[in-house]
């Protein structure tokens, strides 16, 4: 477990931190889902993370295991 | 002289020097050439704001990979692992602010400096503040990169830190001088390519000379194949103190306060160029930039445990010592050219951003007011060299330290924290008022700096670091936390500032609005490919068909440049739809300052698009 504290503290207080803006910028309308160029930002800020996680997940993984 | 200096003055050949001289003399040619875009403080700071997506984010990599770059990141990479390449991961947990806030609000509201965003969004007081932290922040930035290739070189090259870092402030002085931005961002293009090519034929040899992928690996503890460090030991590098210090603030301040990676990201033809070279820097150019900064660090601990090299190996040597130990004369000298190119391409975007913070921020608007724009160009020329000299200067303090990971951290956690919490809100929060964000950026700065005379105030926030190193990183959410509650204190008891619109998220479209100087047209079009004619008018003509190619309309703001994408943009400008004609369909009509101002020829194949 103890190699796994770190992966767990980066993905949920900096997701939490990550989470922040698009709270604040889809309550605002800044941004919106019905514009397709606000969708396709939208889902690429997203990959961007889930892709990070997916990686350095399965790296602890390979390593640990 | 000991072991490891003996080896390196051995393999040292007359062809690696020939390489490097003839290296930096190419990059001042090359850098040089680049004076004739530069017209205008404009085309000075933002290179005419004409770039494509893979130029921009190619540069910043460059950008990005300091001179300390590859000594910091391969000592850590030697001494811990492959987590040393988590500082290059973690951009991610700030992406959603710089996209959905920052970016778009300076891009649209054309913001030329941070501190001129700060005195529209608060007060002149805030602005000077702010400029006062940055100009800390950035010198402080070239100092560091001047004395990191000092270290490299020295040992090397057998002559005096100081007479290098001279030599290589006075070469890349003179290109700035020259060129601006312009130059900046194709020397570094260059560069991006050179350091990254180097870095991964480093990282080949040095697999090669072990045996093989699996050797390697095997060479290395279980702990250094981790990609993320331990949670809260050793006090030098552990996780939590690398997540607030470099994942949070070193980020912000990356993409929000470098006024230099700001300027290169606004130096796109369009926001949504802007967002394109971003995601490219994440997910690509980033991981390869860590593997290229790093690799030298995790090929050197294989290479000892292996016997390869000497136990006693100075970390801060590593860089330098498994170079040596891979490559044949030439290559060597290539290598160590692309740390060069690493030094000067991270050294000229900074100078030239703290160029335009002295021209926008103190000379134009206190010193000498309402001239021309020609002569703010020459003061920003003539500031670049002033700034050079400056950086030069610097170099003793970060010599001081005897770890250059721990110097940069402990800088710039005691730096920022303030700025970040201040620039952070002022977007983010509309009711954010200018006292509190001109006190939060004095005290917080004055907390943040203070504690590092009492660490133990940081105890109860350590995340169980132990004190031994003085939290040097924990520091940076110690100011976070003292800035976070003086600004919404202090916000509670002030009144916020009325007339912010499209400085804040709020009011996002009306940034847009102000940009384009009409209603935002947002209907995705197509790029057209087009031929240019000249013509007597003010603005761009097309036909019918184009406008319906691109979803445009008459007084939609449109860009148009030569249909070669290799230029990147180089040969290219903006302008606005003033009517349609009935002619062929592949002929646009512009005017010959267009014409003069993008460097293309009449009859010239082109593409043109809508912006907004």
């Amino acid at each position: 477990m103890e190699y796994w504290i770190s992966y767990l503290y980066l993905f949920i207080v900096g997701g939490i931190i990550f989470t922040i803006p698009f709270i604040i910028a889809f309550k605002k309308k800044s941004i919106s889902l019905k514009n397709p160029y606000d969708r396709w930002l939208v889902f690429a800020v997203l990959a961007v993370m889930i892709l990070y996680a997916v990686i350095q997940g399965v790296w602890t993984y390979l390593v640990v295991y | 002289m000991d072991l490891f200096g003996r080896v390196l003055m051995i393999q040292t050949t007359v062809l690696d020097i020939v390489i490097i001289v003839a290296y930096f003399v190419g990059i001042l040619a090359f850098g040089a050439y680049f004076m004739r875009y530069t017209k205008t403080t404009r085309d000075f700071f933002f290179g005419g704001q004409r770039f494509s997506w893979w130029l921009i984010g190619m540069s910043s990599v460059a950008t990005t990979i300091g001179s300390y770059s590859f000594i910091k990141y391969a000592a850590a990479g030697y001494r811990y692992g492959f987590s040393s390449s988590m500082t290059y991961l973690n951009d991610w947990i700030i992406l959603p602010f710089f996209v959905f806030g920052w970016l778009p609000i300076i891009y649209f509201k054309r913001i030329i400096s941070i501190p001129e965003y700060f005195e529209k969004r608060f007060d002149r007081k805030s602005r000077i503040a702010a400029l006062g932290i940055m100009l800390i922040y950035m010198l402080g930035y070239v100092g560091i990169n001047f004395y990191t290739l000092g270290v490299a070189l020295q040992p090397l090259l057998g002559i005096n830190l100081y007479y290098i870092v001279i030599f290589v402030a006075v070469i890349s002085a003179i290109y700035m001088h020259a060129g601006g931005q312009t130059s900046v961002i194709m020397t570094d293009l260059l560069q991006g390519f050179l350091l990254i090519i180097c870095g991964f034929t480093l990282f080949y040899l040095g697999i090669n000379h072990l045996g093989g992928f699996e050797k390697f690996l095997d060479g290395l503890p279980l702990t250094h194949k981790l990609p993320l460090a331990n949670f809260n030991h050793p006090p030098k590098f552990n996780f939590a103190g690398i997540f607030w210090q470099d994942g949070v603030v070193n980020t912000v301040g990356f993409y929000f306060i470098n006024q230099g990676v700001l300027m290169r990201f606004m130096s796109a033809k369009s926001h949504r160029e802007s967002y394109k070279a971003l995601f490219f820097v994440l997910l690509v150019l980033m991981p390869v930039a860590a593997i290229a900064a790093a690799n030298a660090g995790w090929l050197g601990k294989a290479m000892v445990f292996y016997g390869m090299l000497p136990e006693n190996t100075d970390p801060q040597h590593i860089f330098v010592a498994v170079t040596n130990l891979v490559t044949k004369p030439g290559l060597f000298g290539l290598i160590l050219a692309a740390l060069s190119a690493a030094l000067m391409s991270t050294i000229d975007t900074l100078i030239t951003a703290i160029s335009a913070l002295f021209v926008n921020d103190i000379w134009r608007p206190f010193v000498v007011k309402d001239r021309e724009d020609r002569y703010y160009l020459k003061v920003a020329k003539w500031s670049a060299l002033a700034i050079s000299a400056i950086g030069v200067c610097l170099v003793p303090i970060f010599a001081a330290e005897q770890s250059i990971y721990v110097a940069h951290g402990k800088f710039i956690a005691t730096v920022i924290p303030s700025l970040v919490v201040v620039i952070l809100l002022s977007v983010f929060w509309k009711r954010f008022t200018p006292a509190a964000a001109f006190w939060t950026l004095v005290i917080g700065f004055i907390a943040t700096a203070v504690v590092s005379y009492f660490p133990q105030a940081v105890q109860p926030i350590a995340h169980g670091v132990s004190p031994e190193g003085d939290y040097k990183y924990m520091r940076a959410l110690f100011g976070l936390i003292v800035s976070l509650f003086l600004a919404v204190g202090i916000t509670c008891f002030t009144k916020p500032k009325e007339d912010i619109d499209g400085l804040v998220i709020d009011s996002f479209y009306k940034a847009k609005e102000y940009f384009k100087g009409g209603k935002p047209n947002e209907v995705p079009g197509k790029t057209a490919k087009v031929i240019g004619q000249l013509k007597d008018i003010t603005g761009v003509i097309v036909s019918h068909k184009i406008l319906e190619t691109m979803k445009a309309n008459v007084g939609d703001l449109i860009y148009v440049t030569d249909a070669r994408w290799y230029f990147g943009g180089l040969h290219s400008f903006h302008s606005k739809i003033c009517g349609t004609h009935q002619h062929d369909d592949h002929i646009i009509y512009f005017n010959n300052e267009n014409f003069e101002n993008a460097n293309i020829k009449e009859n010239q194949k082109l593409k043109i698009e809508k912006v907004l």
